[in-house]
């Protein structure tokens, strides 16, 4: 029987001068290409890997929401999203194509599970999703895989805690498997690590705690689950709260996943990595089948 | 802490108050150990903040930016701000913006039509000169 499934995960920041240096060609420049090299084993792994699906996890910057009407989740079920003006004119991108049909799926199954997320049939993305997706996708291939964008409120207190983040990625995982069609699903969790952006504070900065998130995303995801907003900002200052965007992604993979990917920079004012996590699937199926198999 | 100094006075709105800390019961926030430089728009804060926030979302028109570099006086006159909010922005005050409970994504847009970047801003908010921000970097043009 065909279903979908969790092919793997991958992290990335989200800043938009990210976006801006690899549309404007300056991916080579000494100052960008530690960063902008580490796109290159993500776009092949995309070719390589042929996802039906992308899951993006990213915040709005109060352009698609203001503070008039804030959602903690939100998805979309567009067909396709508009690029965003966020003062300083629109990205020359074209359109991104969404995924009705399972965004539909994905919204009653989420609600049923008693995730209470909003649904959109209009959200025109910003640079959250913009950066990865420009740099994920090099400009000849946009955007040749649907997108389903998924966004967080880490900007206006109160914030989901990092364990309902954590659980979100749980009930991504279990609506995939559950749906009755061939659908190979890569998650992106997107954000920056230690960085400040307000503030005295404005450049904070930690790259031994940004080192260490790296090897917990990977290997002890729980543990940062158990954290709180307070031991975060503290950690990796206020803005690193985005991290929680990180454990949704890592929630939707298995327990134990297979790094074929790291890289980290830090430029100016955030500590910008990015990693591939393959799945390794249901380990305890896989073992009962293999069993099956030997007897 | 004590509550009577959290407390709004009577009677003014909150966009005209001094309150700076504002408590809240939180599981995920500890209001008793603030970050230093830190000015999480919580609360009331948000409340207080939340026009002038209105204000730079307008930013993300084509049409308010050019009539903002045109005319400052007219938009802000036109969007009923208070006249500290106005003082902020002529002064481009932005860390006391962040103080009065914007949040820097909306003080980028409103900065950005004065020409200012984020780091520019940035470099504002520490109360630093630009040179001085950029003299902490590892980098100094991955603007």
């Amino acid at each position: 029987m065909p279903h979908g499934r969790i092919i793997g995960g991958l992290g990335s920041p989200h800043a938009p001068s990210i976006g801006v240096a690899y549309n404007s060609g300056k991916g080579d420049t000494p100052s960008w290409k530690p960063l902008i090299d580490g796109y290159k084993p993500m776009q092949a792994w995309l070719e390589a890997k042929k996802p039906d699906l992308m899951i993006i996890v990213a915040n709005d910057h109060a352009n698609s929401f203001f503070f008039d009407r804030y959602p903690t989740f939100a998805l979309s079920v567009a067909a396709e999203h508009e690029i965003a003006d966020e003062g300083w004119g629109k990205w020359p991108l074209p359109r991104v194509p969404g995924h009705s049909e399972f965004g539909w799926q994905l919204a009653h199954s989420l609600v049923d599970q008693e995730f209470d997320i909003a649904v959109c049939q209009e959200l025109p993305l910003d640079h959250g999703c913009l950066t990865p997706l420009s740099c994920l996708f090099p400009p000849e291939r946009r955007w040749w895989v649907p997108v389903i964008p998924i966004i967080v409120n880490v900007l206006q207190p109160p914030l989901p805690t990092a364990k309902r983040c954590y659980d979100l990625g749980r009930a991504i995982r279990r609506i995939v498997e559950a749906y009755p069609k061939k659908l190979d699903v890569v998650m992106v969790g997107t954000g920056g690590l230690s960085h400040q952006l307000s503030g005295e504070r404005y450049g904070f900065n930690d790259t031994a705690w940004d080192s260490e998130f790296l090897d917990l995303i990977e290997t002890d995801p729980e543990r940062l689950a158990r954290m709180t907003h307070q031991e975060l900002m503290e950690r990796g200052g206020a803005d690193s709260v985005e991290e929680i965007m990180w454990l949704v992604m890592r929630g939707a993979l298995s327990p134990k996943v297979r790094r074929v990917h790291r890289n980290y920079y830090l430029p100016m004012v955030t500590g910008f990595a990015q990693v591939i996590f393959e799945d390794l699937g249901d380990e305890a199926a896989a073992r009962k089948a293999a069993s099956r198999k030997a007897a | 802490m004590d509550p009577k100094k959290q407390a709004a006075p009577a009677g003014r709105p909150l966009w005209e108050t001094e309150v700076e800390v504002l408590p809240i019961q939180s599981r995920q926030i500890d209001f008793e150990r603030p970050l230093h430089g830190t000015y999480l728009t919580t609360g009331l804060r948000a409340q207080r903040g939340y026009r002038l926030s209105k204000f730079c979302m307008a930013f993300m028109s084509p049409e308010t930016r050019d009539a903002f570099k045109a005319d400052p006086e007219r938009v802000m006159s036109e969007m009923a701000l208070s006249d500290y909010e106005k003082t902020l922005i002529r002064e481009q005050n932005f860390n006391a913006m962040v103080r009065y409970g914007v949040n820097a994504f909306m003080i980028f847009k409103l900065a950005n039509a004065f020409g200012v970047n984020q780091n520019q801003t940035g470099a504002k908010m520490r109360l630093q000169s630009f040179e001085e921000f950029i003299a902490t970097r590892n980098v100094k043009d991955a603007l």
